[in-house]
């Protein structure tokens, strides 16, 4: 039949062609490489763990956005009014993009890091001290992207391994007990395998002091609210203790402290105090996109438009000061405190023009809270041109002054007792932050002697020059009140003075006089005997001095939680401010201390996760 | 499938209106005695017909008659000559002693039933079991667009086409045959051209002149054939080929322009001034700006004002010229054809144009074999800035093309007014100078917009493609019912895609204070090379009454993409365009490669009896690189059944009834649409953000995982059952088709959200279920015909219910979101739903405005009422005049737990209504499309009427009717009383069913008798008018908009490229 050989001839078709068939289709990728045959050498685990790191740059999270998710509680708020709703005005819901991108973004890190972790030995020709440090560094990355996690939302469901079977999508939450408990298994594990920080010679890589310091802050969470396992604090103790003891390494308070975050935007390392900073670099003029917008987004405002300072970046200045954390400092009446701190995180001033002109901030209320943070300024930055968004400004985790804030807290909730070591270390903080530790001195203030004879003196045309006293740098701005020199702020006290510098005031006025005053070495910067009087009181006292050292560097709200204390003292700032009478042009400033309520000690699980995820379990008020 | 076919078309009676000299193709093979000739007509209407094969029987001698039914041939007296032609009866008859033989053949009113080409092969019209549906070839090449697939809205029933925009050479077109079938893969029909599969296609590289046949294949039996790549529905396109005879040579031109059809009216400078000092209470700032030198509200009620979209738009002039020569002999056949399309876009500095040309030769080399090659050419360049796509790097709305058109204000504050000797005003100026700022300057510092029409100006963006695509084919006849065909075609396409933004343009300007890059450009190309083998056996036979019709082969197709792309920034000279990117920084390389292979074999078997049961079965085995090894293979059978109930003796007894056909058919096809390595878990190293600088040394660069991989993944399956019922009436003048059916995809390959915990968002998975059904009536009439005057009409309509039966494994609902603002990117607007649709809107609904009956007063403050909700603003701040939201919780505020389903984007039904009418030389042919029951997202009212209160933009001219205390309007809220930022309200969606005259053709043909003497066979004028009107009740440009469009996301507007209205005229000569 013909039939039949039409048959014949399909089968034998397929039979010639069936063989070949599944050599045909055996394609491979080409230009990327799959999992399967990566990580076979010590150089690819190296660009694996770079892929790891990475993450802590991420725009969702040390590359910028965390200076805009209400980390800094009452010290800062969100400088804009644009933003009614979401988490920069803690008026969060759980479809919040930058929560969601700060949920997914931690736990890509750790899947790049499992999925490094499980090939860690693949590898054959590496040394076993590199391969120790690289799992590591692995390790700890995952215990701290967990960190950023359990601290911000709870518990949340442990992936400890790369996991690429998605069929069933319901992984209930871990407690947050038991995600701590992973935390501090994963550090410790990496403690005894990471190089020490004078090995590594910067702070930028995950060294053996990182891992301690980041220790002591995940035992003070766990000990504090919500867990509340104060068992820990013990824990917290001794691994700050073991930073502080570490001749090698040999960590030390710089001596000035604002040199600490000159340094950051001057890509400077000094790994005496910073011990762990999150890199950026460049000012993505070139091929590589490694730069951040810290000093962009939180920096002293300033849009020159398109005939700006080039030695001044622009900056959007996003996250101001509050007026409670202006009055955490001495002097909250005067320009400026004898804690040089105050002039350095809170900016005295606003930039304007070509060549950036500084003018004093108003000390009314208005004046206080349109102050921006200024612990990052882009006028350091060495990296030349200044790009507009992106700086090459690192940012600090974690800095010798908080190892020893919290030594003494922990050891002072350990023992129940206030140890001598406890006290010396928040005074050596302390000692810093009145310029007891410089060889000489700054400008701390400038007193208006005459504010004026003759004329008008106006703001944009009155200048101070500081000069002579053997110092340098200082520069000052006036505020003007009824055409004369009302008072001087002190916009950089300079430093190097060994005797007073002449103030010369001029203007479209005449016969305004000041007089500079320098920092007096020997003030008495230790805690008062009042706040060593109990443990409970030294413990209150360290609470604000974390945040006199500390603010504005995204860990208030952490440390606020913790201690129980979020909407109590956000209450506070509202309270402030509704009896300041702020300019209504700053009527947004209250909205994340109006909105706050006890739910925010936590974010909400984003609900893309929730949807996707049956196994979780919305946390409460939420 | 390439097949040799000859048959009538209609297109060809055109050509037989001339008289012409003869022409002889028969070579003469040997000596015969003398010459016959004479001419053949068509027995019913004495119409001369042309392309008549005659035989002389017994040999392989053969001629045809030309255009005027005339043919010549050598014989000897004892020969017999045989008349064949496709749908007549043949006729044999003795030469004898003739000299002249003129005969006429009868109609066979059985076997002039159309062949349809489907998959591998053609089928009979009237020995279809699936449902197919057939384009109107002649009657869509009328609109005068470049592409057919924007003339194919409305063609047929279930084919649902639309377009993102209006902008010209990327409109964006949307196929989808029987509604999506996939939520996150593409959705677009496997097209076969010439028999050739593409999963990818693009539509404008082919000239709708070069187009003979078109065909929807739409159930499971039609497109199982397709297998693995079938589930989305097929469109099967035939070119044109030469045929023997005379040659024709062909021109047609047309020369036209195309405007926007409408303009949104916008706020008068009295209007717009009046806003700014309502929206600012008053502020001194604004009065500055507004109101000095003398000036007050009132004179602007005598400034003009600068019209932007004036500015902007413009007559686009359209150019199109085809050209073609057909023609060939019995062995030879052969086809020449090439066209040119030239469109200015209706904005200024936009437009495309594109260049086709096409070579087809079928040879017989001996009563065995055949063979032909098809070869054709297109090259195309659009350009213009994309309207919707976003022009500066924000990610902000001001940055959009229509956005900064509407926004520019329209007076500055700097205008003079005039007076008269009493100081009445009586005249104003227009501030001249800036329509040529580059920027807003005063406003530069508070909001960077840029001017659209320097923006427009200073842009130099486009794209290129071009497409090179040569195939063959052999048949041997191995026996009278077993012919072997084996085809082969390689096509290679090439991409290039430029930018190149100077500093007068939003992305280059260096007064963006987020433009870090400076001049820069990006240039990509990519590469495509697809080869496909193709070989099949056929086997006919009809044994008594039995037909059998059986095919099976094997196919082998790759197809390979290279991509190469680069960017630079800081480009010093950028008076060099494009050509001065090297002297830049550069930023970015990439380079790809991506291939897939597919192996496969099929068979089907046609089976009849009678003509009357008919029955088809179908199997094809796909075998593709892009699954992992135990999923590679892929089965997919079909059987349909069909009863030809005309032919029973019951229904013939019926007189009115024609013909008709009951079908039934079932079967299972596919979808591979995933990227090429899907189950393969991937490291990438290639995005330099993903390394890390470590002790400021240059970044250690970052290798990451990119794809999470699954191992498991496998063909989606798409189960269609379809029920259709095709009847003929009235010697066959009206003809009616409908068809029912229900599409189950399986399986469905979903790029599914998994949980971030994975590391990954994505994940290709085969998860969940989506269900289509629908029903498809077409109605074909021919309403008039006599003599002189003919109408006929063809109504279309598909109604498609979309349905998700399951998510992926823990999901009930998916939501989606459009990025185009940066204030609403975070926002959700869409969610898919198992038991609903797969996009529905999702926000707040409008509820009003609040009106002073709502608050207390208290220390003249109002305060609202204690049981009124708030509208999620702090409640101390609401005032009367502010947006209200429904509060569905009752929780007293309206917050995103308030959030609910507020519309509907897809329609209910769809189609079109053709009518044609012709007397003597005038043919008319008026085309109706319509979309009924969607809605449309009108993001555009946000920004314009009053939602995002910004400094110095201009509104629409409907915000004007807002709330004020004298206006308490319900509708419109109060200057600044938009409420939270950043939301989707049930507001801003609109109904946007439409109607649409969409081709409009008016043309005649000049009389024979005048045209013989200049050699001429036809000449036709044309006036074509495309997109004439539309009745709506949308607010916005065009109601036929989707500017953001995915399966997920249909139905978005905001700043979409306007529809132009194409009007030319033409001019088609044959020779």
């Amino acid at each position: 039949m013909k039939n039949n050989i039409k048959k014949y001839l399909g089968v034998l078709i397929i039979i010639v062609f069936a063989t070949s068939c599944n050599k045909f289709l055996d394609t491979r990728p080409q230009d990327l490489l799959t999992v399967s045959n990566y990580y076979e050498t010590e150089e690819q685990l190296n660009f694996a763990l770079a892929a790891v790191y990475s993450k802590l740059g991420d725009g969702t999270i040390y590359g910028g956005r965390i200076t805009r998710m209400g980390m800094d509680a009452d010290e800062g708020f969100y400088d804009r009014s644009t933003d009614q709703i979401g988490v920069s005005v803690y008026n969060v819901y759980p479809t919040d993009p930058h929560v969601t991108a700060f949920w997914r973004t931690c736990y890509e890190g750790i899947y790049r890091a499992n999925l490094l972790l499980a090939n860690i030995n693949k590898p054959e020709k590496i040394s076993d001290e590199n391969r120790a440090a690289i799992e590591g560094e692995a390790l700890f990355l995952r215990g701290y992207y967990y960190f950023l996690l359990v601290s911000n939302f709870g518990g949340v469901p442990l992936m400890l391994e790369p996991q690429s079977n998605t069929d069933n999508t319901s992984y209930p939450r871990n407690t947050a007990e038991e995600v701590y408990t992973q935390i501090v298994t994963d550090m410790e594990a990496a403690e005894g395998k990471v190089k020490t920080i004078k090995q590594i010679g910067h702070g930028g890589r995950i060294s053996k002091s990182a891992v301690r310091g980041i220790l002591a802050r995940v035992n003070l969470h766990w000990a504090g609210y919500p867990l509340l396992n104060a068992s820990r604090y013990a824990e917290a103790a001794k691994w700050a203790k073991m930073v502080m003891d570490d001749t090698d390494a040999n960590h030390k308070l710089n001596p000035d402290y604002r040199q600490v975050f000159i340094n950051y935007s001057a890509d400077k390392y000094d790994i005496g105090e910073s011990i762990w900073e999150v890199e950026f670099w460049g000012n993505t003029q070139g091929v590589y996109r490694e730069a951040g917008q810290i000093g962009h987004y939180n920096g002293i405002q300033y849009n020159g438009g398109t005939n700006a300072d080039p030695n001044h970046g622009f900056s959007y200045g996003f996250l101001n000061a509050t007026g409670v954390l202006w009055e955490r400092y001495p002097e909250e009446t005067r320009p400026n405190s004898t804690d040089i701190r105050r002039n350095w995180a809170i900016a005295s001033f606003s930039l304007a023009g070509n060549p950036a002109r500084e003018t004093a901030r108003a000390l009314t209320p208005t004046g206080i809270y349109q102050r921006d943070c200024g612990k990052y300024r882009r006028l350091y930055e060495e990296v030349m041109p200044k790009e507009n968004v992106y700086t090459p400004i690192n940012y600090p985790i974690l800095r010798f002054s908080d190892v020893l804030l919290m030594f003494a807290e922990a050891e002072t909730q350990a023992t129940g007792a206030i140890s001598q070591e406890a006290i010396d270390a928040v005074n050596m903080v302390r000692s810093r932050a009145y310029g007891k530790m410089l060889s000489s001195r700054y400008v701390q203030a400038i007193e208006v002697t005459v504010p004026r004879v003759s004329g008008t003196y106006t703001a944009a045309t009155t200048n101070i020059t500081i000069s002579g006293g053997g110092g340098q740098d200082a520069t000052a701005a006036a505020l003007i009140a009824s055409n004369g020199v009302a008072n001087i702020t002190v916009t950089f006290e300079g430093s190097g003075y060994t005797s007073v510098p002449t103030v010369t005031i001029t203007g479209a006025g005449t016969g305004a006089q000041a007089v500079a005053v320098l920092n007096d070495p020997n003030i008495d910067s230790d805690i008062p005997a009042s706040d060593i009087a109990s443990p409970e009181k030294f413990l209150t006292f360290i609470q604000d001095e974390r945040s006199r050292e500390l603010c504005l560097e995204s860990l208030r709200k952490g440390d606020l939680v913790r201690w129980g204390k979020l909407v109590e003292n956000m209450k506070i700032v509202r309270d402030h401010i509704e009896t300041s009478s702020l300019s209504s042009a700053l009527d947004y400033a209250d909205w994340s201390y109006k909105n706050v309520s006890a739910r925010d000690v936590v974010w909400p699980i984003p609900s893309y996760e929730m949807g996707l995820n049956s196994g979780l379990v919305q946390n409460k008020g939420w | 499938m390439i097949a040799l076919k000859l048959r009538i078309l209609k297109s060809e009676k055109r050509f037989v209106m001339a008289l012409l000299f003869i022409l002889s193709f028969a070579t003469v093979a040997f000596s015969q005695n003398r010459v016959i000739t004479g001419v053949v007509t068509n027995a019913e209407t004495n119409e001369p017909l042309s392309g008549v094969s005659i035989t002389v029987k017994g040999t392989t001698k053969t001629v045809f008659t030309d255009a005027a039914g005339r043919y010549s041939i050598q014989v000897a007296s004892s020969n017999v000559l045989v008349f064949r032609y496709i749908g007549f009866y043949a006729k044999e008859i003795q030469v004898a002693e003739n000299k002249v033989i003129n005969t006429s053949l009868a109609v066979d009113m059985q076997s002039l039933d159309e062949v349809v080409v489907v998959g591998y092969g053609e089928v009979a019209k009237s020995d279809l079991t699936g449902a197919v549906g057939q384009v109107n070839v002649e009657e869509m090449a009328l609109a005068p667009v470049m592409s057919f697939d924007q003339a194919l809205a409305g063609r047929i029933a279930g084919v649902q086409v639309s377009s993102a925009d209006g902008q010209p050479g990327s409109e964006g077109v949307n196929i989808v045959i029987r509604g999506a079938g996939s939520l996150t893969q593409s959705t677009a029909p496997l097209w076969v051209i010439d028999g050739f599969p593409f999963e990818e296609f693009d539509p404008s590289s082919l000239n709708m002149d070069d187009i003979e046949e078109m065909n929807v294949l739409k159930d499971a039996s039609a497109t199982a054939i397709y297998g693995a790549r079938g589930a989305n529905g097929v469109i099967v396109i035939e070119t044109k080929k030469g045929k023997a005879g005379v040659p024709a040579v062909q021109y047609s031109g047309s020369f036209g322009f195309q405007n926007v059809t409408k303009q949104m009216e916008m706020m008068s400078p009295y209007d717009f001034v009046n806003y700014q000092l309502e929206r600012s209470n008053n502020s001194s700032a604004m009065q500055d700006i507004y109101l000095s030198n003398g000036k007050t509200l009132e004179s602007y009620k005598h400034i003009k004002g600068i019209n932007w979209q004036d500015l902007i738009f413009r007559n686009g002039a359209t150019k199109i010229h085809n050209l073609s020569v057909r023609g060939g002999n019995a062995q030879t056949k052969y086809s020449v054809s090439g066209s040119l399309y030239n469109q200015q876009g209706a904005i200024i500095h936009s437009g495309s144009d594109r260049a086709t040309a096409r070579v087809t030769l079928d040879h017989t080399i001996s009563k065995k074999f055949k063979s032909g090659v098809n070869l054709s050419y297109s090259h195309k360049k659009s350009f213009g800035q994309t309207a919707a796509s976003n022009a500066g790097t924000g990610g902000h709305a001001y940055t959009y093309l229509m956005y900064s058109a509407w926004a520019f204000r329209p007076v500055t504050g700097r205008e003079e007014v005039y007076y008269d000797e009493e100081g009445e005003i009586i005249g104003g100026d227009i501030d001249e100078d800036f329509i040529d700022e580059e920027v807003d300057e005063t406003l530069t510092s508070a909001m960077f917009a840029i001017n659209p029409v320097k923006s427009l100006t200073n842009e130099d963006r486009g794209s290129k493609s071009m497409s090179l695509n040569a195939n063959g084919y052999l048949t041997y006849d191995i026996n009278k019912s077993l012919q072997f065909k084996t085809t082969a075609g390689y096509i290679k396409s090439n991409g290039e895609a430029y930018n190149f933004y100077n500093s007068g343009t939003t992305r280059g300007s260096a007064t963006l204070p987020s433009n870090s890059r400076g001049v820069q450009s990006t240039l990509s190309l990519s590469e495509t090379v697809t080869w496909n083998s193709s070989s099949y056996l056929t086997f006919r036979k009809k044994i008594a009454n039995h037909s059998f019709n059986a095919m099976a082969g094997v196919d082998f197709q790759e197809r390979r993409v290279n991509r190469y792309g680069m960017g630079s920034q800081l480009i010093p000279n950028e008076s060099l365009g494009l050509w001065g990117m090297d002297e830049g920084v550069p930023v970015s390389m990439t380079v790809s490669t991506s291939n897939n292979r597919l192996n496969s074999v099929f068979t089907r078997v046609n089976y009849n009896y009678k003509s009357k049961y008919l029955l088809t079965g179908t199997f094809r085995a796909d075998g593709s690189s892009k699954f992992p090894v135990n999923n590679r293979w892929g089965y997919f059978p079909s059987a349909a059944f069909a009863w030809r109930m005309g032919n029973e003796k019951f229904m013939k007894d019926i007189d009115f009834i024609s013909d008709a056909k009951l079908r039934l058919s079932y079967g299972l096809t596919g979808n591979n649409r995933v990227t090429d390595f899907p189950y393969d878990p991937l490291m990438s190293a290639s995005a330099i953000a993903q390394s890390y600088s470590f002790g400021n040394a240059d970044p250690t660069k970052g290798v990451y995982p990119s794809s999470l991989g699954n191992a498991r993944l496998k063909w989606e399956t798409t189960e269609q059952i379809d029920l259709g019922y095709d009847l003929s009436m009235f010697k066959k003048r009206v003809e009616i088709t409908a068809d029912i059916y229900r599409k189950t995809t399986k399986n469905l390959l979903l790029n599914a959200n998994i949980p971030s915990i994975f590391g990954f968002t994505k994940n290709y998975k085969n998860i969940g279920s989506l269900q289509n059904e629908g029903l498809e009536l077409t109605l074909n009439t021919e309403n008039i015909k006599t003599k002189n005057f003919r109408w006929s009409t063809n109504l279309n309509i598909g109604f498609n219910r979309n349905k998700i039966l399951s998510l992926t494994s823990d999901e009930s609902r998916m939501f989606s979101a459009v990025t185009w603002d940066a204030l609403h990117n975070g926002s959700y607007l869409y969610v898919a739903q198992v038991d609903q649709p797969a996009a529905l809107f999702m926000g707040y609904i409008f509820d009003g405005i609040y009106q002073y009956e709502d608050f207390d007063l208290v220390g003249g403050q109002y305060r609202l009422k204690a049981h009124i909700a708030g509208n999620g603003d702090v409640r101390e701040d609401i005032r009367p005049g502010d947006i209200k939201y429904k509060d569905l919780n009752g929780d007293l505020t309206v917050n995103e737990h308030d959030e609910t389903i507020i519309g509907d984007p897809t329609p209910k039904h769809i189609g079109g209504f053709s009518n044609n009418f012709s007397y003597k030389g005038f043919n008319l042919n008026v085309f109706f499309q319509w979309s009924y029951g969607n809605e449309v997202f009108n993001a555009n009212r946000i920004y314009f009427e009053g939602g995002r209160p910004q400094l110095s933009r201009n509104q629409f001219a409907t915000y004007v009717d807002r709330w004020t205390p004298e206006n308490p309007s319900n509708t419109m809220f109060r200057a600044g009383g938009q409420g939270p930022l950043g939301r989707y309200s049930s507001l801003y969606l609109e109904d946007a069913s439409y109607i649409r005259l969409k081709t409009v053709s008016l043309s005649y043909s000049l009389p024979a008798k005048y045209l013989s003497r200049i050699y001429v066979k036809n000449l036709t004028m044309t006036a074509t008018a495309q997109n004439l009107f539309t009745m709506t009740n949308y607010s916005g440009m065009d109601p036929e908009v989707s500017v953001r469009h995915t399966v997920l996301t249909p139905g978005f507007d905001w700043s979409a490229y306007p529809r132009a209205k194409i009007l030319v005229f033409g001019l088609k000569v044959t020779l």
